[in-house]
């Protein structure tokens, strides 16, 4: 009989990760597969996911396990702005300083598990490099081709030019 | 000759025109090939909903450092897929800011495809922007889906009428800024009953309706920089006594139609604000501090900010509270932890009793900075001295100084203490050390010393008031105090110490006072601020 407080998490490339439970069960997903199993020393699979990118998730799980207890209640002026504008800690920061295909990948397998507060970081991380940078710098930055027509691209600059007059 | 340069033009002409069929041609097969390319890109591994996570984000960022909000739209022009996933989500579209271009408002309310939506309207960046020329856009189907509606400037007040008319159903934020001084306008009564999801409303620069239907079922009231000629302050506590579900009320240089001023009145009952978890209060007259405080009962209030701007003398929290504080804040009268911060100005205390916890905090704009820390620990002492508090931080400016006689008064007042912070109080700390060697309680035998339950003791600088530092005075009233209560049976079970070692070198210190220090006291931890230094 193994430990019932960890469980064996199977990527995608046959990469196996043992695990506390009270880690894994900041995914969604898997927090839902654990109580439908119930007891037991079966691993779980985790099919769309590679090692690399599962380390990185269980990494990131690990340094942010006691948040949720640490999370205030609702407020009186409490919405998603204020998520959304909250500061990247210096770690989650370091965290996502990886090349753009793993961070890409981290942030659609935390998508996948359901773990909000990691598609949360990945995204604010991916839109401070947006913010403030013209559409060729993030073409640039992203290695993203124009594929809009001359007259496409006149028109939605017509259309947005006013948006950086005021 | 003519007619072969006719001939010749024709040619060339046609020719021109194939050119171009050819070129819109290539270009077409051109963009076949590179819209797959913009599969290749990592960030286009994303999927669509994660992708307008991204933009949702750039947009925020914007809007919360007041630049340039519609920055964001440069990711509608990076690529087609971007631009479809910005386009095809609604959400992105529901905050509308409209200084001086409808056509936005326009774009935005089709965007948006019938989702509740924010909108600004605003004309202080542009002089010239007329809010009337929006009431043809904003049809009755838009008027309905507004969730929050925000006004600045100086030309809305009927353009608000015209709204309120036809029936913003959904609205639930309402706030009106008039920029204009003077005003002489007064709202009209906002009809509640066209706006039955009302719970926001923030009015500033304009007199706010006079009736009292307006407020009561605001959950949030912020009322700013207005004179209420049509409303005595008697009256607003009326609107007040009405609104059973405020959460939050801000009053910022609000005043009211004159009174007897400088009195409290006293014939009327108190206001029960059960709800009530936030008080701001900013205004140049203290005694309307003082009157909010002593009408309003508030047993579940978290938050109590007092700013005072240039009032004359010196107010302290504990003369702006009733005199049994604790009938206005209950959580006063049961608070185990009180704290005291002294900075700039500002005098902060704060009451802990489990999970709750409340701040009061009074920045006193305009008066010395002399005293402070001094005059919030007699507060500290008055507000606190039923409650039973085991845990007391007191933090100060390190310009302030203390004297033996606060300490005693505090140390007096709180039998129960077992664990004391000290943080940055200056060049006077020896004199808590003489107050908590030798006050004795209210009433108690010469051989009795206060606080006899006290467990440990800290005393550290705070990075942002500043270190407190080693002196020969400090250690002799440190071991003196302690040597005192341990000959009456109450030995220190902890001190931590952390000073700041100018001109008293640490090793000098540390070889005259650490071994007896651990004579007196269980368990002393010693760092020092400086530890670089030696």
């Amino acid at each position: 009989m193994g430990d019932s407080n960890r469980l064996t998490l199977v990527a995608s490339d046959g990469g196996k990760f043992v695990v506390d439970k009270e880690v894994v069960q900041m995914s969604v997903l898997l927090k839902n597969m654990i109580e439908d199993l119930g007891e037991t020393d079966e691993s779980i699979p985790i099919p769309n996911v590679t090692s690399p990118v599962l380390t990185k998730v269980i990494e990131f799980c690990e340094n942010h396990r006691t948040d949720a207890a640490r999370t205030d209640g609702p407020n009186v002026d409490g919405d998603d702005a204020r998520m959304r504008t909250a500061v990247v800690s210096d770690w989650d920061r370091q965290f996502f300083d990886v090349d753009q295909d793993l961070m890409f990948e981290i942030i659609v397998a935390a998508n996948y598990l359901d773990i909000k507060s990691l598609v949360d970081v990945g995204c604010k991380v991916v839109a401070d490099m947006i913010k403030g940078k013209s559409p060729q710098e993030i073409r640039d930055l992203f290695d993203i081709v124009n594929d809009f027509s001359p007259e496409e691209e006149a028109a939605l600059r017509k259309e947005n030019e006013w948006a950086n007059d005021r | 000759m003519v007619t072969e340069t006719v001939a010749e033009n024709a040619r060339h002409a046609v020719a021109v025109d194939d050119l171009h069929v050819s070129m819109t041609d290539l270009q077409q097969e051109l963009r076949q090939f590179e819209e797959p390319l913009n599969t290749l890109p990592p960030v286009n591994s994303l999927p669509d909903e994660l992708l307008a996570e991204i933009f949702a984000f750039v947009q925020a960022a914007h809007r919360s450092k007041g630049e340039r909000p519609h920055s964001w739209l440069n990711v509608v022009q990076v690529c087609r897929r971007w631009s479809q996933v910005a386009h095809s989500t609604a959400s992105l579209w529901t905050t509308i800011e409209v200084c001086g271009r409808p056509e936005w408002l326009s774009r935005c309310l089709v965007l948006s495809r019938g989702m509740l939506v924010d909108i600004e309207i605003c004309d202080w960046h542009d002089r010239l922007f007329n809010p009337q020329i929006l009431l043809p856009i904003l049809q009755p189907h838009h008027v309905r889906v507004i969730r929050s509606l925000t006004m600045i400037g100086i030309g809305w007040i009927s353009v608000l009428s015209q709204l309120l008319k036809m029936g913003m159903c959904s609205l639930e934020k309402l706030q009106l800024r008039y920029t204009q001084w003077p005003c002489f306008f007064e709202l009209d009564t906002i009809d509640v009953r066209s706006l039955p999801r009302l719970h926001t409303l923030s009015i500033s620069g304009i007199e706010a309706p006079s009736a009292s239907s307006t407020y009561k079922d605001l959950r949030v009231l912020e009322l700013r920089k207005f004179l209420w000629q049509s409303v005595t302050f008697d009256r607003f506590l009326n609107f007040l006594q009405a609104a059973s579900g405020l959460r939050k009320l801000t009053l910022d240089d609000c005043e009211f139609r004159s009174t007897a001023s400088g009195k409290k009145p006293q014939k009327r009952s108190p206001v029960y604000l059960r709800k009530l978890v936030s008080l701001d209060i900013t205004t140049s007259h203290s005694f309307r501090s003082s009157e909010i405080l002593w009408m309003l009962r508030a047993p579940k209030a978290t938050s109590v900010n007092i700013q005072l701007i240039g009032c004359s003398p010196y107010n302290s929290i504990f003369g702006l509270l009733p005199e049994d504080p604790a009938t206005c804040l209950p959580l006063l009268a049961t608070a185990t932890v009180a704290e005291l911060y002294v900075r700039e100005g500002t005098c902060e205390i704060i009451a802990t009793h489990g999970s709750r916890s409340i701040r009061l905090a009074l920045l006193h704009l305009g008066s010395s900075l002399e005293k402070y820390l001094e005059r919030g620990m007699a507060d500290m002492t008055r507000i606190f001295s039923a409650a039973p508090v085991t845990r007391i931080v007191i933090a100060g400016n390190h310009h302030d100084t203390t004297s033996l006689i606060d300490w005693a008064l505090l140390f007096e007042s709180s039998p129960l203490l077992e664990e004391l912070v000290v943080a940055g109080s200056g060049q006077r700390v020896e004199e808590m050390w003489e107050g908590l060697g030798y006050a004795q309680p209210p009433g108690g035998q010469a051989v009795d010393i206060c606080c006899p339950r006290l467990r440990s003791v800290t005393i550290t600088g705070k990075e942002d008031i500043g270190a407190i530092d080693a002196t020969e005075k400090l250690f002799d009233a440190m071991l003196a105090a302690l040597t005192h209560r341990q000959e009456r049976g109450c030995k220190l079970g902890e001190l931590r110490l952390d000073l700041r070692h100018w001109g008293f070198p640490y090793a000098q210190c540390h070889g005259r006072y650490y071994e007896n220090l651990s004579k007196v006291v269980d368990h002393v931890t010693y760092s020092d601020s400086d530890a670089d230094n030696h």
